[in-house]
């Protein structure tokens, strides 16, 4: 039996934050917010996220014109794979513990 | 507070390596439109200036290492004076007793020949537990290193006030700074996603 993968609670959070719009790109504030992470939680699993390829990112030029680029970000195919397996996989999770509450 | 946030961020750039200068510029612009600008750039701060700090795992390796092996050579010098223990305990002969009798201390020699067991017992028990931690030293588990460490000391406490042997705070005292240092400084990130 293959083991479970060691994905600790706010890289599946920012997975799956990342996944409700898998072609939209975002960003880092934009992230923290809705994941409730600071900057020094959300940044490095960012990186790990881009380092292990599972994160694209590029420069994005601003909506409102005078302000500079925003750096953003949006799963890879198999970055998007990694995040439905783990939906997947934490789904069963939240009906047993919605059970037991 | 903005101004002290921006200058967080100003040094958080500024320390940043080259791997992670487009991450650190990111991070900066983002701080334009963060509400709690300062929880932000030191959360940022904090980020960089641990992945400056990851290359100096080679260095830290090195130095588990070197601890190790001198943990190790204490060991197997423990080993070495269990095994003379267990000879003399088994009828062999006792050059230091025989020391102490042509010395002129017959008490001395009866109190460590009463002590013979003790002796054997602590010189295998700090022999195991340093090979012990030693080996985890080397492997990097630090809960089973810092169990094993905690035996040693208790072990050291005990027979120290049982009166079986001299304080020995040397060897602990390298262990236990080793485990600080290696522990302050072993903040490497897990990996993501291992099978």
């Amino acid at each position: 039996m293959a083991r479970a993968l060691n994905i600790s609670r706010q890289t599946r959070l920012v997975l799956a934050a990342l996944l409700t719009q898998p072609q939209a790109w975002r960003y880092g504030y934009d992230l923290a917010k809705e994941t409730q992470l600071k900057s020094g939680t959300l940044y490095p699993i960012l990186m790990r996220l881009s380092d292990q390829g599972l994160l694209e990112s590029e420069w994005r030029a601003p909506l409102q014109p005078g302000r500079p680029a925003r750096h953003a970000y949006r799963l890879t195919n198999a970055g998007a794979a990694l995040a439905q397996d783990q939906r997947s996989a934490s789904a069963p999770r939240r009906a047993l513990k919605a059970q037991t509450a | 507070m903005r101004r002290l946030a921006d200058h967080l961020m100003f040094f958080a750039v500024r320390i940043a390596s080259d791997r992670r200068r487009t991450w650190a510029m990111a991070m900066q612009r983002e701080l334009q439109d963060a509400d709690d600008p300062l929880s932000w750039a030191a959360g940022c701060l904090l980020t960089l200036l641990i992945e400056r700090l990851q290359p100096m795992q080679t260095l830290v390796t090195a130095a588990r290492w070197f601890v190790a092996a001198v943990t190790a050579a204490y060991a197997a010098f423990h080993f070495k004076m269990a095994w003379n223990g267990a000879m003399v305990l088994m009828g062999g002969p006792d050059w230091y007793y025989d020391k102490l009798i042509a010395w002129g201390h017959p008490d001395q020699a009866e109190g460590y020949q009463q002590a013979q067991p003790f002796i054997f017992a602590y010189m295998l028990l700090i022999g195991i537990t340093h090979l012990g931690a030693a080996i985890f030293l080397v492997r990097w588990r630090p809960k089973a290193f810092y169990a094993f460490l905690a035996v040693a000391a208790v072990m050291v406490l005990a027979f120290t006030g049982l009166r079986v042997i001299p304080f020995q705070a040397g060897p602990l005292a390298l262990l236990a700074a080793a485990a600080c240092v290696l522990a302050l400084m072993n903040r490497k990130s897990p990996p993501l996603a291992t099978a």
